[in-house]
């Protein structure tokens, strides 16, 4: 399961335009699965503490009344981050600033169906 | 504010044939869509017009028809705008 899980977002990384890195962490921002292209993570976006302010952040933003928050994109100057609120996980994306987003988003349906493995052993451990 | 490209779409949406039309920016997002496009294609349109230019990476971006059995789409890349116009393949006269 976990090769099926590797192969997957390996697949994005290497399909999507201007992608480097994927990261699958829990709520507090712990890294479960790093995935690059080139074994390089980048500072911004893979810091332990950038990845759980994530979570703050997607709590707030669900209070807008708009309904609960499912993404983030943050678009710096030289580098763009997808955040998917994948609860109990934490989905990162850091790209480029010209990472192809709309294409990485037609993936971010299909993600749940490979995180039911993780979310299960997140779960055991909380209890 | 989006007015103009409101026009721009509704204009394109009028000439013959044309059941769709998408424009997205650089990064595969929409900016606006009629018809059957659909806003998350947005990406892929984008991502496919990439790969292309990259075939001749000294030419300008080419334009690349994708053809079904009864739908053409053509995707073109201006600057940072990519867009893709859906059309009606035409019934041959007999």
């Amino acid at each position: 399961m976990s090769d099926e899980v590797k192969r997957f977002f390996t697949s994005i990384l290497n399909k999507v335009n201007g992608l480097n890195c994927v990261l699958i962490s829990d709520r507090d921002g712990v890294p479960l699965l790093k995935l690059s292209k080139d074994n390089k993570f980048p500072e911004l976006g893979t810091k332990q503490s950038f990845l759980s302010t994530f979570s703050i952040a997607t709590v707030q933003s669900s209070k807008m009344m708009l309904g609960k928050n499912k993404q983030i994109i943050l678009c710096y100057k030289s580098s763009t981050i997808v955040q998917l609120n994948k609860a109990p996980l934490i989905i990162t994306f850091v790209g480029t600033e010209s990472t192809n987003i709309g294409h990485l988003l037609t993936y971010a349906n299909e993600v749940d169906k490979y995180l039911e493995e993780y979310k299960i052993v997140l779960e055991q451990n909380l209890i | 504010m989006e007015s103009k490209l409101d026009n721009v779409l509704d204009s394109m949406m009028q000439t013959e044939n044309t059941i769709g039309v998408l424009i997205a920016d650089n990064q595969g997002l929409s900016y606006g869509t009629r018809g059957v496009a659909n806003s998350q294609a947005g990406g892929l349109i984008t991502a496919i017009a990439d790969q292309a230019a990259k075939i001749h990476p000294n030419l300008d971006a080419p334009v690349i028809i994708l053809e079904t059995e009864n739908t053409s789409v053509t995707i073109s890349k201006y600057g940072f705008h990519t867009g893709a116009i859906y059309k009606r393949k035409s019934q041959s006269k007999k």
